[in-house]
């Protein structure tokens, strides 16, 4: 990944570990622990995640606080709706999907076919 | 002439035509030619549906005096003609336009949500990602230079070791093949058609012969056990959030893995020489009143 692909998701895991909205200065501080950093880097980060409508930001006397628009979670739902929604207009559109889910009895024909494909390829079970 | 067997050409090509090869079963041995096949057929068609109202059209003008009922069939057949025509070039920009953005806008998603410390322990193709969900998961998202491979840690736990690594292969090859382009452009055709006359079937077969081609490569790196559990496994995974998608046969693909098909080199060079001729026979219609000048016949086939 890039490095700024890198740094923003460093950042967005920093705003979802906190509970409350978190200032520039203190977002830097935790990013440092682990690697150096500019504080400017940090700003410019958090004012293009802003653009881009993933973090909000208030101020708050003489700074900015920032928070996550979504909690962690709900960008993960978002995510898989997107990817496994089954809607027809979109699904070819997108995304290629491993599978798709099956009915039971498919499902049974399934695990039928693969103890044939075992049996014929004895392996130490895994 | 030419343009009523061009309008009859295209007319089984959309109909009958697609149904009926839609059932050889056979093809899902060679998916490789099985893909050229639908777009030959694809092509022909289009071509077909132009040629017949270009010609149709043509012949009305030649002819120095029409009936009302010529020009008001011959109009219609012109103007379904240009609907077609641009509707094709118009799903061709939005389907690749959309389809993009969609990508784009998800991969930036999923690179803020990887678990990088996941990601370290797997045997992984470049752009891969974890994400955070329990059910299990697995997809990729091609592009040109930014291709990412998506599965959830749900998949992680469910699969073993070399089941996983099956997946990866499975997804790495719809990536490096760009499966997505192939159906990207059977999607544009696909609506370019009016409802009415349009036809699922190609659009559906190249859903499953791509995928069809992605378990080959991942059979070729794992073998077809750990790829066949893990398609058994995933599939039948309760997704209590989702609407239930249309399958595209991953019954098929498991029984497909379970007999070991492989395929003839005849029947392979079989299917693109079919390819070929679907191709040909638009072209030898259009083409029929030079060829036969130049074999000496003299026949007025008429544009129409």
């Amino acid at each position: 990944m890039s490095s700024l692909g890198d740094l923003e998701r460093r950042v967005m895991e920093e705003l979802w570990s906190s509970p409350s909205p978190r200032s520039v200065r203190e977002v830097h501080a935790a990013l440092i622990r682990d690697r150096d950093l500019a504080y400017t880097t940090v700003m410019t980060v958090l004012d293009r995640l802003a653009k881009k409508g993933l973090v909000i930001r208030k101020s708050a006397g003489r700074a900015y606080l920032y928070s996550a628009v979504q909690t962690r979670e709900e960008m993960v739902a978002e995510v898989m709706h997107d990817a496994l929604d089954g809607s027809e207009q979109d699904r070819t559109a997108a995304l290629v999907a491993f599978v798709d889910r099956v009915t039971p009895e498919e499902a049974a024909t399934m695990r039928d076919a693969l103890s044939r494909l075992e049996a014929k390829n004895p392996t130490p079970q895994s | 002439m030419i343009g009523v067997a061009l309008g009859i050409l295209a007319v089984i090509l959309v109909g009958p035509g697609s149904i009926w090869v839609g059932r050889w079963s056979f093809l899902h041995r060679a998916p490789r030619p099985a893909v050229a096949l639908w777009q030959a057929g694809s092509v022909s068609a289009l071509l077909s549906v132009v040629g017949a109202g270009l010609a149709l059209s043509l012949g009305l003008f030649h002819n120095p005096d029409p009936s009302v009922a010529e020009i008001i069939v011959y109009s219609l057949i012109l103007i379904f003609t240009v609907v077609v025509v641009a509707r094709l070039i118009w799903s061709l920009i939005t389907v690749v336009r959309t389809s993009g953005a969609r990508r784009a806008r998800h991969r930036r998603a999923v690179d803020l949500l990887d678990q990088v410390g996941r990601r370290a322990e797997l045997p992984g193709p470049p752009g891969l990602r974890v994400m955070n969900e329990p059910m299990p998961v697995a997809y990729c998202l091609p592009s040109v230079r930014h291709s990412r491979v998506v599965v959830s840690d749900g998949a992680l736990r469910t699969l073993s070791r070399d089941e996983v690594a099956a997946v990866l292969a499975h997804e790495e090859a719809h990536v490096r093949a760009r499966h997505d382009l192939v159906l990207d452009t059977f999607t544009a055709l696909h609506r370019a058609f009016p409802i009415a006359v349009r036809s699922d079937v190609p659009l559906n077969e190249a859903r499953l012969l791509v995928e069809l081609l992605a378990d080959d490569a991942a059979r070729r790196r794992t073998g077809a056990v750990p790829l066949a559990r893990a398609l058994v496994a995933m599939a039948a995974a309760p997704v209590p959030r989702f609407a239930m998608g249309v399958s595209y046969g991953t019954v098929v693909r498991v029984s497909r893995l379970a007999e070991d098909v492989r395929p003839h080199r005849l029947l392979s060079a079989g299917i693109y020489l079919l390819a070929l001729g679907l191709i040909a026979l638009p072209v030898v219609i259009i083409g029929a009143p030079q060829i036969l000048d130049w074999l000496g016949v003299s026949v007025n086939l008429g544009w129409f």
